[in-house]
């Protein structure tokens, strides 16, 4: 009781003793009181204000101090007078100040538009602070963003993390169509680029639901809002008779807006880039990766050149495009993107091929002709609606695509390869979410059609000793279709208990594949079948059951997202050639792991873990030969791929977009288990793969990371990055078990400065190593190595507002430890000037006038050695203009 | 009413007041003032620039815009620019941005609140007395227009605020209503980002026309009558205009000319003041 006692007393005196208070008045030297003058208490040697008060019309002030006041000022300051400090007691007590008149004039202070700025989860960069005058369109700004890259294929990334959605002011016009509107909207008509941090795009998972990823808005300035935009572009040159022209328009409203655009050239630019689909993360209507077209057979090719394309396309390119978005009255809003690709590619050069056996080297070269000729469709249709308490999406596409691969190949002797090469698809996504009984619950319908229907044709026919007992013949044909049809149907429920989110799915997914093939040949007018051996007649049907529990739990910021799929495959796999009927059942458990690890609003990590059991790719069980290139045959002996793959990664990552600092670093390892291997066998520069039965794993670990600063005093931005990718996989080799390891290592470092009225440089350097090790279990390893260094350097030199010059040089050195080394040099110099509100463009490419281009490429056991026909010096006149 | 009559309805009678210039000598704080107008729809902000003239009595708080798109009309229809003109530079007189002026009376404790509502022409005001929120102090710093500022948070009026002031600049004011903290507000939101005010320049000026921007002959009203007006003409137009005009019928037809129900549904409306 007496403890009770002293207690209670003693933490009365203490709340009687920190209950300090100082009051007093303010007057003027003429014993004026002085109003709203500001009476702080400030601990000595820091900054922070702990108590305040302002005085009231007679110059009262009261302060009520909670703290202890020991080492405390009291400071008191008020416009138009002289601020005074005083040192305080420990006890309460009346201060009474005395203020000198002294005249205060604020200093203008002026925000100069602020490049970056930060609104709660917002980043907005503003424009015009990172646009000069060679920019034409907003995706030249936002490629140099700080914090933001943009891949080869288009796709926008924020700090090393792939966007979610484009939005156009506030509008999802493109979906994953983006490099449409990056590509055509003039940067000038674009206020600002915000990044979204944390973006959930569905409203009724707001708070249901978190996200980390990011998405990407372009805010229009007023002059770029509610009107026709139009910009055109014509050019011509030589030689031969070059020409680049396109016609754009758009407009963009608060309820509606579209983007169209018709363009040709037969520069080298390759425009179907411009339609090309950019993965988006959560793309909560993501297709299946079954999707996407599958090549059963293929024209032999050349590599590709790791110059820009437009130095070594020989192109007849058209594009039209048009998408348009329309927001209802009931806010849904419908949404079209249609496109059209023509196109007829033209390359022309020689391969040497070095393949390393276990016993033996095999060494040949193609001189290669070929033409493709692409003619290509797609349409997509979009509803959304997208409400807090419903979010309905639908999307219809179809996709037609009507290719042609023509090309011949000197070798021993003339060959000649044609193959048609079309795909058809159409596939409806559809996602509900909506609340039942106070639950959201959510329905998802996916299904997809689509045909493959090849036809390979080679003369003079090829295999002799295979199809024609050694005698030569005029023709072989493949033919070849593949038809998938697939439909996954599931319903998932959402709750919240706390910091606790979790949604449970129940799902069904038939899946119905298709392949057919057969081989003909013709001699002397006359078309033979090859026989049964030669001929695949499958079909494949599974239905898999699937449950899956995801759960979120959060700890503050930080989270961790568990996965817990099981799923039940019933396959059955029916052989019309032998009639054989082949069923299994597979039951998968593929549990995800995720912590998503914030420290502060700066940095973070994340660690992702990942166990994945799959059914492998249908094609490769074909028991019948194919004939899947001019010189390949390919033959698996019915067993079905089942693939396990454990994969583990880190990323940690830094940013601060006031500073323009942003860092991230990621490792990841995984470890595949496969349960056949493929097989190659070689007869001269004809192989033959098959696949066999045989336990075995491939491992690979993925290291990379990139910095990026930019300095905003001195507008220069630098982005350093580097990656080191490590394989390991097993082959068998002329009956030898062989494992090949590669190792590439690539460092890269991109400079942009803009400081210079009259200049401005970007610079691009990569340098990477590859290496690759065959290691024949019975025989010495042989290993090959090669070196690339690429340097761009570009100059734009701004004479006046309306005159520029610019020079371009590109710097190639490739280094292979059998050939040696090749260098490279290509320079492009032009003018720009605006005469009238046009602007024109006289340039010359290929100053050096470079005919060939040589490069070595690695892979696996192979080394080839690819000269390729490049465009020559070419001298273009371009004018754009607005309309 | 096409948006040409709205302009001369709103401008026609829209002058300029000499008043009592009580302050000759002010600190002017220019605001970036960022309001998102439909809590559902991230994307339905709308920018203005606010200016906060700070006298040695009072202060007034206006949208420059509005003032700006004022004194264009005034120069176009003086000039007797053609009706087309107008029309095709109808974003010159900046029709979206914010109506309200406050005039803040620091010797009286009370704001002088004036609006003029688009819907019907009419300028109201109403006075009310400055209710100072209560400030919880954090050590956070942030440097603002050159000035180290503290941070401070606050529940006022319905929202959750986060503060930056200037404790260098001893104007225990801000922009809006928000008051009572021991410096210069120079930024400050509320916690779901859906009102963001920062200040952008800040300097001393002489009085400028812009703060003598009054509308003239207000028509007093009670504070709770103008919200609930604003509120109308904000979520529904077509109620708002009937409440002016009782005697008005409006027919809607679909495409093929028979009449239906108008549409009834409610527009985004999300005002600085939540309070009941």
């Amino acid at each position: 009781m007496k403890i009770t006692i002293c207690a209670f007393l003693f933490f009365i005196s203490k709340s009687l003793c920190a209950q300090i208070v100082f009051s007093g008045k303010i007057i003027s030297t003429n014993n004026q009181p002085i109003p709203r003058a500001s009476i702080v208490l400030i601990k000595r040697n820091q900054l922070n204000i702990f108590a305040f008060a302002i005085s009231d019309n007679n110059g009262m002030y009261k302060i009520t101090c909670n703290e202890n006041p020991d080492s405390v000022n009291i400071k008191v300051s008020a416009i138009g007078f002289g601020d005074t400090i005083k040192p305080l007691a420990r006890h309460s007590q009346i201060i009474n100040f005395t203020l000198t008149e002294k005249e205060t004039k604020l200093p203008t202070v002026k925000v100069k538009s602020n490049p970056v700025t930060l609104h709660g989860d917002t980043t907005d960069y503003n424009v015009s602070s990172f646009a000069t005058n060679q920019d034409r369109v907003i995706g030249d700004v936002i490629a140099k963003l700080p914090g933001i890259e943009i891949d080869p294929n288009g796709a926008i990334k924020y700090n090393g993390k792939l966007i979610s959605n484009y939005y156009i002011n506030g509008l999802d016009l493109l979906e994953n169509r983006y490099g449409i509107a990056n590509g055509n909207i003039p940067y000038d008509l674009v206020d600002k680029v915000q990044i979204l941090n944390n973006h959930q795009p569905v409203k009724v998972l707001d708070s249901l639901k978190n996200s980390t990823n990011p998405a990407l808005n372009i805010e229009l300035k007023k002059k770029g809002m509610n009107k026709f935009i139009g910009t055109a572009k014509a050019g011509a040159g030589i030689s031969p008779f070059l020409s680049d022209d396109a016609i754009v328009s758009m407009k963009f409203n608060k309820n509606f807006q579209f983007i169209t655009a018709y363009k040709y050239n037969n520069t080298g630019i390759r425009l179907s880039n411009e339609l090309t689909q950019q993965v988006l993360i959560q793309d909560i209507n993501a297709p299946k990766p079954e999707n996407v077209k599958e090549n059963l057979l293929s024209l032999i090719s050349l590599p590709a050149p790791i110059l820009q394309e437009p130095r070594y396309i020989f192109n007849n390119n058209h594009l039209f495009h048009l998408s348009a978005i329309k927001v209802l009255k009931n806010t849904g809003q419908i949404k079209f993107n249609i496109g059209y690709i023509n196109d007829y590619n033209k390359s022309t050069g020689s391969n040497a091929t070095t393949l390393f056996l276990p016993s033996d080297t095999i060494k040949f070269i193609e001189n290669l002709k070929t033409g493709i000729s692409t003619n290509k469709l797609n349409g997509d249709f979009y509803y959304t609606l997208n409400k807090r308490n419903k979010y309905i999406k639908n999307a219809s596409k179809i996709q037609l695509d009507f290719n042609n691969e023509k090309g011949s190949i000197e070798n021993t002797g003339n060959v000649y390869q044609n193959l048609n090469n079309p795909f058809y698809q159409f596939e409806n996504n559809f996602l509900m979410l909506t609340p039942i009984k106070k639950k959201l619950v959510s329905f998802k319908s996916n299904t997809f059609f689509n045909r493959t229907p090849q036809d390979l044709s080679v003369r003079p026919g090829q295999f002799t000793e295979v199809f024609n007992d050694s005698l030569p013949y005029d023709q072989i044909t493949q033919k070849a279709v593949l038809n998938k049809f697939i439909s996954d149907n599931s319903v998932a429920f959402f709750t919240k208990i706390g910091q606790l989110e979790g949604d449970f799915d129940l799902g069904a997914e038939y899946s119905y594949k298709q392949i057919s093939s057969s081989l003909t040949k013709e001699n002397n007018q006359t078309i033979y079948q090859l026989n049964d051996s030669f001929q695949n007649k499958l079909n494949w049907q599974n239905i898999r059951l699937y449950g899956n529990a995801n759960t979120t739990i959060k700890m503050g910021e930080k989270q961790i997202s568990i996965t817990l799929p099981i799923e039940l495959n019933n396959l059955s796999v029916n052989n019309k050639s032998n009639a054989s009927t082949h069923d299994q059942s597979y039951l998968f458990f593929n549990p995800d792991i995720d912590l998503h690890l914030p420290y502060g609003s700066n940095f973070g990590a994340e660690i992702i873990y990942s166990h994945r059991n799959s059914l492998g790719n249908f094609i490769q069980t074909t028991p019948g030969f194919m004939l899947t290139n001019y010189r390949t045959i390919n033959q698996n002996d019915s067993l079905l791929p089942v693939q396990r793959l454990n994969n583990i990664s880190v990323s940690n990552y830094y940013k601060d977009p006031l500073q323009g600092l942003f860092c991230n670093v990621s490792v990841s390892y995984s470890n595949t288990n496969n349960n056949i291997i493929y097989t190659q066998s070689y007869d001269n520069i004809f192989s033959k793969t098959t696949a066999i039965q045989f336990p075995n794993s491939s491992k690979s670990v993925i290291l990379s990371g990139r910095v990026n600063k930019y300095f905003f005093q001195s507008k220069t931005n630098i982005a350093l990055s580097a990656n080191y990718t490590w394989n390991k996989s097993l082959l068998i080799q002329q009956s030898d078990f062989v494992n090949i390891f590669t190792n590439s290592t690539t460092f890269s470092a991109k400079i942009n400065y803009d400081n210079l009225n009259f200049l401005s440089v970007q610079n691009n350097a990569v340098f990477n190593i590859f290496s690759n090790t065959i290691k024949p279990f019975t025989k010495n390893s042989s290993a090959f190595s090669s070196m690339q260094f690429q340097e761009k350097l570009n100059l734009y030199f701004f004479l006046s507002k309306k005159t520029s010059l610019y020079f371009n040089s590109e710097y190639y050195n490739l280094w292979n430890k059998a050939s040696g080394s090749n260098q490279y040099y290509f320079g492009d110099a032009g003018i720009k000037f605006t005469y009238k509100k046009t602007d024109f463009e006289l340039g010359c490419n290929n100053i050096t006038n470079n005919k060939y281009f040589t490069m070595f490429s690695l892979s696996d056991n192979m080394r080839q050695t690819t000269q390729t026909q490049i465009r020559p010096r070419t001298l273009m006149i371009k004018c754009y203009f607005k309309f | 009413m096409n948006k040409l009559s709205l302009v001369l309805l709103l401008f026609i009678c829209f002058n300029l007041k000499a008043q009592n210039k009580t302050d000759t000598s002010v600190y002017l704080c220019k605001y970036s003032f960022e309001w998102q107008k439909d809590t559902a729809n991230m994307f339905s902000k709308s920018n203005d620039l606010m200016y906060l003239e700070i006298g040695k009595n009072s202060s007034i708080f206006y949208s420059y815009y509005r003032f700006l798109g004022f004194r264009n009309l005034s120069e176009d229809l003086k000039m007797r620019k053609s009706l087309d003109y107008i029309k095709s530079n109808y974003s010159r007189y900046y029709q979206n941005s914010e109506t309200e002026i406050i005039i803040h009376n620091f010797g009286k404790k009370e704001f002088k609140v004036i609006d003029k509502l688009t819907g019907n022409g009419v300028t109201y005001c109403y006075l009310d007395s400055v209710k100072t929120p209560v400030w919880t102090l954090a050590k956070d710093t942030l440097t603002i227009l050159n000035h180290l500022c503290q941070m401070a948070t606050t529940t006022f009026k319905g929202r959750d605020y986060i503060a930056w002031f200037a404790p260098d600049i001893p104007i225990s004011i801000g922009p809006w209503q928000y008051t009572g903290l021991p410096g210069l507000i120079l930024r400050i939101h509320d916690t779901k980002n859906q009102i963001w005010f920062e200040a952008t320049e800040l300097g001393s000026t002489t009085a400028s026309d812009a703060a003598e921007i009054e509308y003239p002959n207000c028509l007093q009203v009670a504070k709770s009558k103008l919200r609930e007006l604003k509120r109308i003409q904000a979520e529904d137009r077509l109620a708002f205009e009937k409440m002016q005009n009782p005697n008005l019928t409006i027919t809607y037809r679909n495409s093929s000319g028979e009449i239906i129900q108008p549409p009834h549904k409610l527009k985004p409306y999300n005002p600085i003041d939540l309070s009941k």
